[in-house]
């Protein structure tokens, strides 16, 4: 029996400032595998993006935001 | 790897109820809830979703507690004058205990959040409440009303009460007022008079 997996929960700072904002990264966020789970708190001044992954690296996730032209930081602990 | 830790998450519930309390949902922010828990707001996220699911969360657990609270010594199958009692007692004891947490959750009933709560919420205790008030009809020892009527005889007088006690004042603001038991089974029996079939 292995395990069962816990994923991993990766938060950061975006500037996805609305539902057309959102629906733009949605796409490439739900096409990732090792991406379980995501949502942006649009209540936050950081318009927090927060992701729960399995073997998902922040530069993986920062670069798929990069690359639909967005910003995005990890946010430190 | 970020891993949970019950202490912090007690911790951010505690502060965050505080803020909700003294400074509304406005008064609320991840930022100044970090800062007050002593944590970064990435921590935060590892325990709630968005602060809309905190918000939710914070009013579960209170919702739980009260629950909890309220079903001490209680037993669906009591007659409906002792069942009652225990209800009152545990509630009133509970609301007094915790004002915070009964702050909140009149904040809550008349919030945007009310709906997605409600729907979130544990149904053992609907179904004790329920079953207790079946058996008391089927008894004979209540009267079957609209739930609406039962609630308000039932338990608006007692939560009455509690927020005069809450506030120490009697009506017109001038008198001090504390619910004691006397004055809880005073009210009790003209309630059960009420109630009865």
């Amino acid at each position: 029996m292995y395990p069962e997996a816990i994923s991993e929960i990766l938060v950061f700072k975006t500037n996805l400032l609305n539902d057309s904002d959102i629906e733009k990264v949605a796409l490439l966020l739900n096409a990732h595998s090792g991406i379980r789970e995501w949502n942006i708190d649009q209540n936050d001044i950081d318009h927090v993006l927060r992701v729960e992954a399995d073997q998902v690296t922040p530069g993986e996730v920062i670069m798929i935001l990069q690359g639909a032209g967005f910003i995005c930081e990890e946010l430190p602990d | 790897m970020r891993t949970r830790d019950e202490s912090k998450e007690l911790a951010l519930r505690e502060k965050a109820l505080e803020m909700i309390v003294e400074q509304g949902f406005d008064g609320l922010s991840m930022q100044k809830l970090a800062k007050a828990a002593g944590v970064s707001p990435a921590t935060i996220y590892i325990y709630f979703k968005d602060r809309e699911d905190l918000i939710v969360q914070l009013w579960l657990g209170e919702m739980e507690k009260m629950m909890e609270a309220s079903l001490v010594g209680f037993d669906p199958e009591m007659h409906f004058d002792e069942g009652l009692k225990v209800q009152w007692l545990n509630r009133a004891r509970f609301y007094i205990e915790n004002p915070m947490s009964a702050h909140l959750m009149e904040q809550i009933k008349y919030s945007p959040y009310y709906d997605m709560c409600v729907a979130k919420v544990d149904k053992r205790f609907t179904n004790a409440m329920r079953e207790f008030v079946h058996n008391a009809i089927k008894r004979k020892e209540l009267v079957k009303l609209p739930l609406e009527i039962y609630w308000s005889i039932a338990f608006a007088p007692l939560y009455q009460l509690v927020k005069l006690h809450m506030s120490g004042r009697g009506i017109g603001g001038f008198e001090k007022f504390e619910l004691d038991e006397k004055i809880m089974n005073q009210t009790l029996k003209l309630v059960l008079k009420a109630l009865k079939p």
